[in-house]
Formats: structure tokens, C-alpha cells, sequence
């Protein structure tokens, strides 16, 4: 069920209807659990089996570890439980291939069979939302969830539960048990929220996409000029599609008076790459620093382990996002970036060099690494590449007006880095800024339900 | 209390939109529609638009004849239709073309109920095409084919059509469409006064030209298709439907006994099938169907009517008289007593 469907409108307008008459905190978590798992199971009920299991058996080895007290043991299994499921649904083709390659190049003709598992919806999401809160558990962060539907809930929360954000135990569960009034206030932040990520889905992402994905289907046939305007176009595909999948997620949770986090803070103005990834996927990002990069020794240990730790969390972060060498590029060029960048700041009068150039160059850099993430492979990411530096100008066939829409979002995300539209906030503003974003789509948006690209992971 | 109001505005103010704009501004370039007009080729998706057409014929005093493309025309221009002809016979103007190109007996269903519901105690010509029963694909009772026209006057959840099977948010989506005014609208302007109907998909397909050249559309007029060299081609046969289970027979049926239900008055017109293109067996079996047709039909009290087959010069293809035959078949019904008696009744 996507967000953007009549389908989940309709199935939104009953569970809301239903919320509102339920005023005791139990009755609207087991609403909420209920409309979580037909929402899940909606793309294909088999899922729901493994969400099931991801969901009893993170609920009883907490239990196991408060009562049995053998918690390093226990939280061993619980991740073993958790990469298992994510390698056998997620990476057990990637391996197969990767070792038949290996098998191939030895001369032999024997071949391990394609596992073809279908990859269920949304599975690194809930896995890494349920192995968080084990390991918050195991360190103390967080006291033992007894009722099992709030768990549930927890794990299963139907507007994260596609494409995150990644909510960490400690925030959400408090919510669930002390339900804000969920009433008309939440409505309607809730309800602009959803617009706004409405109107980025479907009016700019899906735009952006119709020619990115023309560039990037075919790259050969394009000049550099359409190339590099290819790359551009989905470097704010990506941002439009995700963050406006955030914002519907975020604002359908907040009708139900649920805070989800925020998971983007204009990713695109960061003026280094530690701040780029403080401010994109932040739900993502703050993951791996808090369960991966800290517990190696973050930069606790000299700047040789610093790098190795940076590299491992961004290959990793990497992988997460795909079964594919060019995620791993693609992470492993953001960990090179990452480690470089903190060398850089060590330069001499770097700071007096303009934010605004620094904010181009990672803009830059961020986009070229996007190639690798949206290149069907690592050869194709490179030829992108060098097709860029060929040469070959020729009059790009982006539109005039998708040029015009893109130096608009840039120019609108400067200005309200720099805060010069507080005005927006305005209810009154924000009422007419619904109703010309929902006028636009209507009139000149695609009628064509996409799928958000982050659903794929 | 004042998130409240907020949102008590902003419904307002979405009721306000959806509802008022599409009667205050309608832009159907139309105020009334003139003598022997046809929705136009282009338009022929245009529900909003068949819709206010519709409500003018109710209103006035002409008989509406509703139909495929025969009785639309696809091998006519304006002024060649069958209607046309009944007019230009006639001395006055006393026939309605409200005939769409290629909707199929099932989706008529769905046109009549959506969009005829203000036909009361008026008379109204039903056309029964039977290429719909040349086979199971036409029928919609043999394998699931995605290329069926009208799709969203479809029955959508109560009823199976075997050949139809799209997802249920496609289903759902053409429910919520074809009952709410302003999404009809919203596709009406598009279609009118847009170049193309998605203003994302023009502009990469144009991508040098200048967006406001996107606000003038291009109406080119409908050229009329040439007929079609049928007397080259080996005679064929045809794998009729059986009426009793045939969903263009049923489909037929429900749509009749629909405007019957809200007191119109129904001719039921069998248009002539170009028998010179089948085998002497499928001829046969033809004017089988035609009478029990008839015999059902009669019984129900619908008066009907079967024009003999005009000649085969008169044919564009199978099913589609062209220009020369709809003047035959308008001066043969107009010599039709029982057609006149249910005209001058």
C-alpha cells in the first residue's frame, strides 16, 4: 500500500475514524497493531510470517535477558537472528553470484543455484528498528517493553514501517503508553506534513525521475551535458523521493499523536560531509554511529582507527542500502570523503574559505557519488563518469523548466537554511500553500502511483 | 480550538473548490450545444464533458440516441453521422448523437448510470452493435486484455468481468473519479486546454519549447479513416457468443432496463452487421442471435427496430457503415413504422 494511493487514504480515513472513537491507550495501540499488519501484509501476507518472528523473538530474548541475566549471550542471538534473516531475504543472491564468480574464475563449471527469495518490503527497516532496541535493552538505555502488543507496535508502526524513519525504542514506546491527544491539532500538522510530502513524491521526485531515469537507462546515447544534468536530476530525485516519504510517514504519525523523527535537515546545504550525513537519513546515520561506529571506537583510539571505523560504518551503510557492488562503492567513496573531510578541516586557513563554495563542492561530491547509487552496476557508474569528462557538449534535452524547478529548490533551500521564510509557519500561509500544492498536483503532477526507491532496501 | 477552525477552513474551503468550480467555471468551451453536435474524437474520454452534454439533451426536446462507434460515427464526419442524416431527413432537428467511440455494452452501463442520470420520461434510441459478440476478446468473456477503452465506466467491484482484472487501487481510484465532479473536471481542462494531458510528460518530450506554448492546445480535426478494402480479404468466420452468455448481451440488457427504470422511453436499434465479409454459416448464425434479440426484447416491451443490411459499398468494415450507408439506414428507419411511431409518439 503506498502512501500516495486511494487505497491508503481509504484505509487511513477508517483507522483515523476508528482511532478517534478509541480513547484508552491500550485500545489504540491494538488499533494501531492491527492496521500495522494488514498494511504490511497488504503487498503479500507471507511477509507478515517474518515480521511476526522478527517481532516474538526480539520480545522474548528481552525477557530472556532481564530474567535469565546471560545478556551477552542472548543479545548474540538476537543479532545472529536479525543478519541471518537480512542475508538469506536480502544478500543471499549477492553472495551466490559473487561465489559463483569466484567458482567461475577457478575454471569449474559448477554453479550454485539462485536462491530467488523475494526481498519483503521495508525488511532492513524493521530489522534494524527491532536490533536497536535489543541493544539499547542489553546497554541499559531503555527499560523492558512488557506488553507485547505495544512491542509489536513498536516494530511494526505502519508509517515507518516501509522506509523507516528508524525509531529507537526510547522515543517512540513512551509515546505509545501516554498517547498525546492525537486530536485536531495533530490533524493538522499531520495533515500538511503529508501534503508537503505529497507534492515532493509526487511533483518533483517523480519529474526529476522521468529524466534521470532516460539519462541513466540508456547513458551511452547522452553527451556530457546531459549526463551531468542526469546526475543533478537524480540527486534531487533521491532527496524529493525519500524526505517526501519522511514527511508523509512523519505526518500520518503525528495525526495519530506520534512524534516521528525528523530524518532530513536540508542535506543538500551541508558544508562538509560529516555534516552532510548529519543531516541526511539522520534516523540511518545516527544508527550506525550509535550501534556500529562507537562501539569499534569511533575516534576514541588515534586517527588510523578513526578511518578504519569510518570506512567499515560507511561500507556497511552501503551494503545496507543494496545487494551490490555499487553500494559498496558508493559507501566506500562516501568513507573516503568522510575520513578525507576530517583531514581537510586540519588545513591551514580552510576556515576562511566561504561556506557557500564549500556548500558547491559537497554538493558536487555528494553527486557524483549518487551515480554509483543509481548506476545498474559499478561499470556502468564509471563509464557514466567518464562519459561526463568526454567532451561531447551538446544541447542537454533536460526542460528548460525542470532546469528552472531545480535552481528553485536549490535557491529555497538556501533561504531557508539562512531562516528568511519563518513567515511559512503561518497557519494562514500554510492553508494556501496546501491548497496551491494540491492545485498542482492535480493539474500538472503525473496521475501514476511510483514506488519511493527506498522501499527496495 | 483555532486548529480546529484551521481545519474546518481548509475543508471549507476544499468543498468550496471542488464542488462550485467546476459549475461556476466549466470551460467546456460550450454554453449550448449546437444542432447535430458529437463529442469530438479527442474528447471522447472526456466524461465531464459527455456528462454536460448529456444534461443539455435531457433538457431539451430532441430524442438521444447513445451507442459505440456506430452510432458516434467513425467513418463519418459530422455531418455523414447516422443522426446527422435523421436530422437533415427530418425538418427539424430531432436527434442527439450521444454516441462514444469505442465504449464497449459493459461501459455504456456505467456512462448511462453515471452520466445519464438526469434522463427521466424521455425518449432515447439504444444502438445494439454485435461486433461486441464477434468473439470472446470483444465480448470481454475470453482472456484478460489490457486494451479495453472506457475502463473506468467499468463495474468495478460488484461485478466480474473476465477480461478486466486490474489492481484493486485501480479499481478503487476509477470508482472515486467517475463520482466526483472536479477529478472529472481537472481531466476536462487537461484535455481542453492543455497541448497534451500531463504537463511533465510534454515538457520532456519538448524539452526546448516554451511552457506557454503548452497552455494553447492543438485541436487538430478528426480525419475520418479510410474504409477499409474488405472485398480482397477471404471470407470469415465468425465465433459468435451465445446470447445467454454474451456480457455485451447482458450488459445490453441492464443499461436498457436502467433508463427504462427512471420512465424513458426505449427504442432498441439492431445496426445492420457486414454480412458480406462472413461465411455463409456465420450469416446463419447471425440472424439467429438478431431474433432472439429481438424476441427478448420484445418482451420486455422494448420496441425494435432492424434496418435490412445496406449494400456492401456501403460498409467501411465489419461493423461501420460509412457516410453512404448511415443515409440508407436514416431513410429506411425514417420509413419505419414502428421507428415513427415511437419518434411521434
Amino acid at each position: 500500500m503506498l502512501f500516495q494511493t486511494w487505497t491508503f487514504l481509504l484505509f487511513f480515513v477508517i483507522v483515523y475514524t476508528l482511532f478517534r472513537f478509541i480513547k484508552n491507550s491500550s485500545g489504540r495501540s491494538y488499533l494501531l497493531l492491527a492496521a500495522s499488519f494488514i498494511f504490511y501484509g497488504w503487498w503479500n501476507p507471507l511477509f507478515l510470517l517474518l515480521l511476526l518472528w522478527i517481532i516474538a523473538a526480539d520480545y522474548l530474548i528481552i525477557m530472556f535477558m532481564q530474567t535469565t541475566g546471560r545478556r551477552k549471550l542472548l543479545l548474540f542471538l538476537s543479532i545472529a537472528n536479525s543478519l541471518v534473516l537480512l542475508s538469506s531475504f536480502k544478500y543471499a543472491g549477492f553472495i551466490t553470484s559473487n561465489i559463483n564468480e569466484l567458482i567461475a574464475l577457478t575454471g569449474s563449471a559448477f554453479q550454485l543455484p539462485a536462491p530467488g527469495f523475494i526481498l519483503p518490503v521495508g525488511i532492513s527497516f524493521f530489522i534494524f528498528i527491532s536490533m536497536g532496541h535489543v541493544i539499547d535493552f542489553y546497554f541499559g538505555r531503555v527499560e523492558r517493553e512488557r506488553n507485547i502488543a505495544r512491542h509489536a507496535l513498536f516494530v511494526s508502526f505502519f508509517p515507518q514501517i516501509s522506509a523507516g524513519p528508524i525509531a529507537r525504542a526510547g522515543e517512540l514506546i513512551p509515546q505509545f503508553k501516554e498517547w498525546r491527544s492525537g486530536g485536531n491539532s495533530d490533524l493538522a500538522d499531520g495533515l500538511f506534513l503529508y501534503i508537503c510530502g505529497l507534492f515532493k513524491k509526487i511533483a518533483l521526485a517523480d519529474y526529476f525521475a522521468l529524466y534521470a531515469d532516460k539519462i541513466f537507462g540508456n547513458p551511452v546515447q547522452f553527451g556530457s551535458s546531459d549526463l551531468l544534468l542526469g546526475a543533478l536530476a537524480f540527486t534531487w530525485q533521491i532527496y524529493f523521493d525519500f524526505s517526501g516519504y519522511t514527511d508523509m510517514a512523519r505526518g500520518i504519525a503525528r495525526c495519530f499523536g506520534i512524534e516521528l523523527m525528523e530524518n532530513f535537515r536540508l542535506p543538500y546545504m551541508a558544508a562538509s560531509t560529516g555534516e552532510f550525513w548529519g543531516r541526511w537519513h539522520i534516523s540511518l546515520s545516527s544508527w550506525f554511529r550509535d550501534y556500529l561506529y562507537i562501539p569499534l571506537g569511533g575516534n576514541r583510539n588515534g586517527k588510523i582507527k578513526e578511518a578504519r571505523n569510518i570506512m567499515i560504518t560507511m561500507l556497511l551503510s552501503g551494503l545496507w542500502h543494496g545487494a551490490a557492488w555499487n553500494f559498496v562503492l558508493w559507501g566506500f567513496i562516501h568513507g573516503i570523503l568522510h575520513s578525507s573531510g576530517r583531514l581537510v578541516r586540519k588545513i591551514p586557513r580552510i576556515d576562511s574559505v566561504p561556506v557557500s563554495v564549500k556548500r558547491i563542492v559537497i554538493f558536487i561530491l555528494v553527486m557524483f557519488a549518487w551515480i554509483f547509487f543509481r548506476a545498474e552496476s559499478a561499470a556502468d557508474a564509471f563509464g557514466f563518469i567518464t562519459g561526463i569528462f568526454s567532451g561531447g557538449f551538446t544541447a542537454p534535452a533536460m526542460p528548460s523548466f525542470m532546469m528552472l524547478l531545480i535552481a528553485l529548490c536549490y535557491v529555497y533551500g538556501l533561504i531557508k537554511e539562512y531562516g528568511f521564510i519563518k513567515f511559512m509557519e503561518k497557519p494562514a500561509v500554510k492553508r494556501v500553500v496546501a491548497l496551491l500544492m494540491i492545485a498542482w498536483i492535480l493539474v500538472f503532477a503525473s496521475s501514476d502511483a511510483s514506488d519511493f526507491i527506498y522501499f527496495q532496501f | 480550538m483555532n486548529k480546529l477552525k484551521y481545519i474546518l477552513f481548509t475543508l471549507l474551503a476544499g468543498a468550496v473548490i471542488v464542488i462550485i468550480l467546476p459549475v461556476v467555471i466549466p470551460l467546456t468551451g460550450k454554453n449550448n450545444f449546437p444542432a447535430d453536435y458529437r463529442i469530438p474524437y479527442y474528447l471522447g474520454e472526456d466524461y465531464f464533458l459527455f456528462g454536460k452534454y448529456a444534461g443539455s439533451v435531457s433538457d431539451g426536446r430532441t430524442t438521444a440516441v447513445i451507442g459505440d462507434s456506430v452510432i458516434w460515427g467513425h467513418y463519418a464526419s459530422d455531418t455523414d453521422t447516422l443522426t446527422a442524416h435523421l436530422n437533415s431527413k427530418s425538418a427539424t432537428v430531432k436527434f442527439s448523437n450521444l454516441g462514444i467511440d469505442g465504449i464497449h455494452p459493459a461501459a455504456m452501463y456505467g456512462l448511462a448510470g453515471n452520466f445519464c442520470r438526469k434522463f427521466t420520461g424521455k425518449k432515447i434510441i439504444v444502438g445494439i452493435n454485435l461486433l461486441w459478440m464477434s468473439s470472446p476478446r470483444h465480448d470481454l468473456t475470453g482472456a484478460k486484455n489490457s486494451e479495453i477503452n472506457h475502463k473506468i465506466l467499468l463495474t468495478q467491484f460488484t461485478e466480474t468481468i473476465p477480461a478486466y482484472s486490474p489492481s484493486s487501487e485501480e479499481k478503487l481510484s476509477f470508482v472515486i473519479k467517475r463520482n466526483i465532479p472536479f477529478l472529472l473536471w481537472i481531466d476536462h481542462l487537461k484535455l481542453t486546454e492543455f497541448r497534451e494531458k500531463s504537463f511533465y510528460r510534454w515538457s520532456m518530450d519538448n524539452p526546448s519549447e516554451s511552457i506557454c506554448s503548452f497552455f494553447k492546445p492543438q485541436i487538430n480535426p478528426y480525419e475520418v479513416p479510410a474504409p477499409m478494402d474488405f472485398r480482397k480479404l477471404p471470407k470469415q468466420k465468425i465465433d459468435w457468443i451465445d446470447p445467454g452468455k454474451s456480457l455485451q448481451w447482458k450488459y445490453t440488457l441492464k443499461t436498457i432496463n436502467n433508463l427504462k427504470e427512471k420512465n424513458n422511453r426505449i427504442l432498441a436499434l439492431i445496426t445492420p452487421f457486414n454480412i458480406y465479409m462472413m461465411t455463409d454459416e456465420s450469416v446463419k448464425q447471425h440472424a439467429l442471435i438478431t431474433a432472439e434479440m429481438k424476441k427478448i426484447l420484445e418482451k420486455e416491451n422494448i420496441t425494435v427496430v432492424i434496418p435490412s443490411t445496406p449494400g456492401i459499398d456501403k460498409f467501411a468494415d465489419s461493423s461501420h457503415p460509412a457516410g453512404k450507408g448511415y443515409e440508407t439506414i436514416a431513410g429506411e428507419l425514417l420509413k419505419n413504422s414502428d421507428f415513427i411511431k415511437f419518434i411521434n409518439e
